[in-house]
């Protein structure tokens, strides 16, 4: 039994039956090997479908089997040709829809990239723009050995790039380094271990340099903690020698931190009205074309004056056409769901206040925990004046106070022997 | 005779009785449609009853809305509100 493609292709019939013995017909048709299928019986007519050339064998078996064959349908493609033979139009206008596919296909419409974890998608767009790789171009156009050498040359930390041209897109396949491209170099410069900001010294390992403070001192922010200048004495504590190093320390120290942060006393509040609207978004070529039925708005009886037209926020969720997994077209289509809402202003509530000290504490405390600082005491609160409310967050910390600062070429002068 | 002689023998070898002695076979799916393999021809056919011809018996399909989806020499697919399906020796 042929499939129903093969059969279209070559068209069929639907035939009705009547007579004496449908069954010797049906009998001498399996016999000939003639293909008969979806036979049904209505009412003492049978009806089935045959191939053209089927029909015209069993021509003569209905007269030996005493039964008589009408043609009900012709169904197929030559049979569908021969009926349209006349509409040019429409021929020219099916010939014209595979030649604009066929163009279509030529250029480039769709680019995607795998496998990009530290380089961000629109970082490796704007490099394919500089490499005049852009949307629209022509396929033909895009060497892909060449794409992948300067890929793998840009970015240091791709280590394998694999870039193909399947139907309309451009698919860019990535592996990026996932350990240290290279040993980061010790520096050995001299430099002294300064304070970062103000606090209470509570513990100092020392590994090289001179100490300027001790355990417990209070220092500013900017003031030497560790000097990079070692001095060398003789017997009678007199300089004789200068070596300038790199101070090496880990110095800890209790510290303050806060967090400022202030609002206004009325809060914006974007209330929706209720209305609703959706519509279809085409887009082609940088020209799109929204359709979208209006919001009739029913005045109410008595109403009079005319309300002012209120704002409406459109969320749009876009697709790219496309025929096989790999055929992208450049048209864009997408469903733009529209809410009407209404602003205006209000005081914050305590409620609110409370909430929003909450979010600002726990974000203040996390950034302070990404640094690696001890948090000792936390301390928030809302200060109300100037025409609004300031949430204030304290911590007192224990955290790491030293920073590196290059020796000044002044100091260096100075203590030269 | 030689009819049971090879019945036996097929039997005995275990071999299929559909490929040696021609025996139908039938499958259903439901009772919406039906397969016959191995049968001879179509002895009677209306909407509520299909009389099919096998080499060792005669198979009646009875039900509502019969229709024979294809048949070819070596299979028949009957769909439609199936009854019930009867072998009558031969």
């Amino acid at each position: 039994m042929a499939g129903r493609f093969y059969h279209y292709r070559r068209g069929y019939l639907k035939v009705s039956m009547t007579g004496c013995a449908p069954e010797r017909f049906f009998n001498i048709c399996q016999g000939r090997e003639i293909e008969v299928w979806e036979v049904c019986c209505k009412s003492g007519c049978y009806e089935f479908y045959m191939t053209v050339k089927g029909f015209k064998q069993a021509k003569t078996l209905a007269r030996k089997a005493g039964v008589r064959l009408k043609i009900l349908k012709k169904l197929g493609l030559p049979f569908f040709l021969y009926r349209n033979r006349k509409r040019k139009l429409s021929l020219a206008g099916f010939l014209l829809f595979f030649i604009f596919l066929y163009s279509m296909s030529l250029f480039l419409w769709d680019i995607e990239f795998e496998g990009n974890r530290r380089y961000t998608r629109d970082t490796l767009m704007d490099f394919l723009n500089s490499l005049d790789i852009s949307y629209g171009m022509m396929t033909r156009n895009i060497s892909c050995e060449d794409l992948e050498e300067s890929i793998r040359m840009e970015f240091p930390e791709i280590t394998w790039v694999s870039a193909q041209v399947s139907g309309t897109r451009l698919l860019v396949k990535i592996k990026e380094n996932e350990v240290l491209s290279e040993i980061p170099q010790k520096d050995d410069s001299p430099c002294d271990i300064v304070a970062e900001k103000p606090g209470v010294i509570t513990g100092m390992i020392v590994r090289s340099g001179t100490p300027a403070v001790q355990i417990g001192d209070q220092v500013e922010a900017g003031q030497v903690l560790v000097s990079g200048v070692l001095t060398i004495t003789d017997d009678s504590e007199t300089a004789v020698a200068y070596h300038y190093v790199h101070a090496d320390a880990k110095i800890t120290g209790m510290s303050f931190a806060s967090l400022e942060t202030s609002f206004p006393a009325c809060r914006r509040i974007e209330a929706y009205t209720g209305k609703k609207k959706t519509g279809i978004v085409v887009r082609a070529f940088g020209h799109s074309f929204t359709i979208m039925l209006p919001f009739f708005h029913i005045p109410e009886p008595g109403d009079g004056k005319e309300e002012e037209p209120l704002p409406w926020k459109f969320v749009l969720e876009e697709k790219q056409a496309r025929i096989f997994e790999d055929f992208y077209l450049p048209f864009y289509w997408g469903i733009a769901a529209g809410k009407e809402y209404q602003t205006y202003e209000r005081p914050y509530e305590e409620e609110e206040k409370e909430e929003l000290k909450g979010i600002i504490n726990a974000h203040f405390m996390e950034n302070l925990e990404e640094k690696g600082v001890q948090i000792i005491r936390n301390d928030v609160r809302i200060q109300e004046g100037n025409g609004g409310f300031t949430v204030i967050c304290q911590a007192q910390t224990e955290e790491s106070l030293g920073v590196e600062r290059p020796l000044q070429p002044a100091v260096r002068q100075e203590e030269a022997p | 005779m030689a009819n049971k002689i090879k019945a036996t023998a097929v039997s005995a070898m275990k071999l299929p009785r559909d490929v040696c002695m021609g025996d139908a076979l039938i499958s259903m799916e439901g009772r919406h449609s039906l397969v016959i393999e191995n049968y001879r021809s179509i002895l009677f056919y209306t909407e509520s009853e299909i009389r099919i011809l096998a080499k060792n018996c005669r198979i009646l399909v009875r039900g509502n809305g019969l229709s024979i989806a294809y048949y070819d020499k070596e299979a028949m697919k009957v769909t439609g509100r199936i009854a019930s399906v009867q072998l009558d020796g031969m």
